[in-house]
């Protein structure tokens, strides 16, 4: 039987369904189970369970066709859905191969080794916006301000726990923070970018599908299944975290190099492609000097060379050039 | 595009509802009556007022046995402050907890139905269970209180308005519940609590007094959510047809329940209680929605387009179309 694997996140359902040839296709479903809003009318089992069918019939086939794989922010239970296998989700992360996995949403913070917080925000604060987020799990935001001060809580609840976001391997971001749709995509990038604390090279993807936890959920229950996620995973780029002036030489076999100077305090994309290693040097006095090669991604290079770091995004002037830096790097590759 | 659908109100439901004496007194019904809302089903004795004294309390004579004091008397002393009776009743000595405690003239207490229904249980001498019909209007917030009175309907009014209706039922107010307008504000919700009103209902509410609500255990629930949103206008409708009715707080189950007579202009037609109950819909051209995005924040329109990821909505006195982006709107039915 084909398969339909499914998570179920803070504020929406990711699933990945199995065609007739083979291939995956990945959708989402932006609402969740808000008890406020269903407990009169039905529980979880029955919303989850119609979710399901609604995803299948929008893709004319039937659920009971299919092997449900299921995972997430479970702790009712779902005997309305003939699951096959149910996983947990720190399971799946320990797992994954290839990639350092950090899932962030808003009521927890899970890395592959570690959980860097559990515990939910209180939403019933003076914050009109947190108090309808406890209502309504789902809602997105225009408003820049709300947006600063949602991130700036998840931010917070990273820095608190005291952990430092490192790995060697490239880091890709999932989760129903990555998996919500922002009204500025920039957003998610410079969240990204915040939760790293310590200086380093780092490479970047965002997962805006949680394909890593239904990846590696369907490879748990038929290990010769191979869910190809490379189209799905954005590769963002590399990271620089540099704090002070920095300089960069970049160059590559078929030019002679491009010089920058990067002054302190500042965050700059270079755009540079992912298919195509570079070769980069770099002078920066508070980590180093580096020789290497680098790809790029989605943004290409980006230098942060803030020395204190707080908000990006609630830093307005900064933040002002970040976005017009990554509307360059998008429009440059 | 699929989306869940909300049922603010959910109309003629079964449900077993408890009435039961304060204290241990007489019942006049018995299992298989049938009952309105103003038929007696029993009566006891009762205190409404009981103060316990702390354990520094030196009463004006030793006592072990129950006194009558009279309104005014003098009851002994907490330190050098002197305590008077505040109305007729009698002190008496509480072994187990060694404490004094006066308690008011206990006062005949009537136990009336309330709704309409059929007795399914009675337990002798304390309570009536009653088999009864009610619509249950959703809060999508509320305290976790659980209250029953008379339902007050103040019109949709202005903030100055409120606080005058507030206070021109200050003799009538004690236990009842308010639909207090559009938007309960911190100053009006505290102004409640001072006049003993057991729960308000309001189309939104500030997330402090919504603290403050919870943190004196008084019940507040509310229509659409935070900030300064507006009751739906069929909600206020509903309210506004039953007004002065005995209606019942489930804070815990999140609804107002409305004890409903079962006559034909209250009984929804047959067809319509019969189709299966469906959460998740396909979003359509003409669904009626409530939107999650400013400046129409808890606003009802209807659906004039759907696009790939966000609905174009029509709301009364708009000229055209407002984008909202999915996943902020909900379908309502």
């Amino acid at each position: 039987m084909p398969v339909l694997a499914a998570y179920i996140g803070y504020s929406g359902v990711s699933v990945a369904l199995e065609k007739q040839d083979g291939s995956f296709g990945f959708q989402r479903f932006p609402y969740s189970y808000s008890r406020e809003l269903f407990s009169s009318v039905c529980d979880e089992n029955f919303f989850y369970t119609q979710v399901l069918d609604g995803i299948a019939k929008e893709n004319k086939v039937k659920l009971a066709d299919f092997d449900v794989l299921m995972t997430g922010i479970v702790s009712f239970p779902l005997q309305d859905l003939n699951i096959k296998l149910m996983a947990d989700v720190r399971d799946l992360l320990s797992k994954y191969d290839g990639n350092f996995p950090v899932l962030v949403d808003e009521s927890a913070v899970m890395t592959k080794d570690s959980v860097l917080s559990q515990v939910p925000i209180d939403f019933v604060t003076n914050n009109e916006y947190f108090a309808n987020i406890s209502i309504y799990p789902q809602l997105i935001t225009r408003d820049y301000n709300d947006q600063v001060s949602l991130d700036g809580l998840i931010i917070d609840k990273v820095k608190k726990a005291g952990i430092k976001l490192t790995s060697d391997k490239p880091v890709v971001f999932t989760g129903d923070r990555f998996a919500r749709r922002d009204y500025e995509t920039v957003f998610k990038y410079s969240l990204a970018l915040d939760l790293f604390d310590s200086p380093g090279y780092y490479y970047v993807k965002i997962d805006k599908n949680n394909a890593v936890l239904l990846a590696q959920l369907i490879k748990e229950y038929n290990p010769n299944i191979n869910v190809d996620t490379s189209q799905i995973i954005e590769n963002v780029g590399t990271f620089a975290i540099v704090p002070g002036d920095t300089e960069v030489l970049l160059s590559t076999a078929l030019d002679t190099g491009q010089f920058f100077d990067i002054k302190k305090s500042s965050v700059f994309a270079i755009p540079l492609d992912n298919s195509i290693t570079t070769k980069l040097s770099v002078k920066n006095k508070s980590i180093g000097n580096l020789e290497g090669g680098v790809v790029g991604g989605t943004l290409g290079l980006l230098f942060d060379t803030r020395e204190v770091r707080t908000q990006l995004i609630s830093d307005i002037k900064i933040m002002n050039v970040f976005m017009r830096e990554i509307e360059e790097a998008v429009k440059g590759i | 595009m699929l989306a869940p659908i909300i049922r603010k109100i959910v109309e003629n439901k079964t449900v077993m509802v408890e009435r039961y004496l304060p204290s241990k007194g007489n019942l006049f019904v018995q299992k298989g009556d049938k009952l309105e809302p103003f038929q007696k089903l029993g009566d006891c004795l009762y205190s409404p007022n009981t103060v316990y004294f702390p354990k520094e309390f030196a009463p004006v004579k030793f006592l072990r046995e129950k006194v009558y004091f009279q309104k005014g008397n003098l009851l002994g002393k907490l330190g050098t402050k002197k305590i008077e009776a505040e109305s007729n009743g009698y002190m008496s000595f509480d072994a187990s907890s060694e404490e004094y405690f006066f308690e008011d003239v206990p006062a005949k207490y009537t136990l009336l139905s309330g709704l309409w229904g059929e007795v399914s249980d009675v337990v002798p001498e304390s309570s009536v269970l009653i088999k009864t019909t009610v619509t249950e209007i959703d809060l999508v917030a509320c305290t976790s209180n659980f209250s029953f009175g008379e339902l007050v309907v103040f019109p949709n009014p202005t903030e100055i308005l409120e606080k005058f209706y507030l206070e021109s039922f200050i003799k009538t107010t004690e236990g009842k519940i308010v639909y207090i307008g559009h938007h309960a504000d911190t100053e009006t919700i505290k102004k409640a609590h001072d006049l003993k009103i057991s729960a308000i209902i309001a189309g939104s509410a500030d997330p402090t007094g919504f603290s403050f609500a919870k943190s004196v255990n008084m019940g507040l629930g509310v229509l659409s959510g935070f900030g300064r949103l507006e009751t739906p206008d069929f909600i206020y409708k509903l309210l506004n047809s039953v007004a002065y009715r005995h209606v019942f707080f489930h804070g815990d189950l999140g609804v107002l329940r409305i004890p409903m007579s079962g006559t034909e202009e209250e009984t929804v037609p047959s067809k319509k209680k019969k189709s299966p109950l469906k959460v998740i819909k396909k979003v359509m051209k003409g669904q009626k929605v409530q939107v999650l995005q400013k400046p129409h924040f808890g606003k009802i329109g209807v659906i004039d387009r759907v696009s790939v990821s966000s609905i174009f909505v029509r709301f009364d006195n708009e000229l055209g179309p407002v984008e909202i982006d999915l996943p902020n709107f909900y379908i309502i039915e």
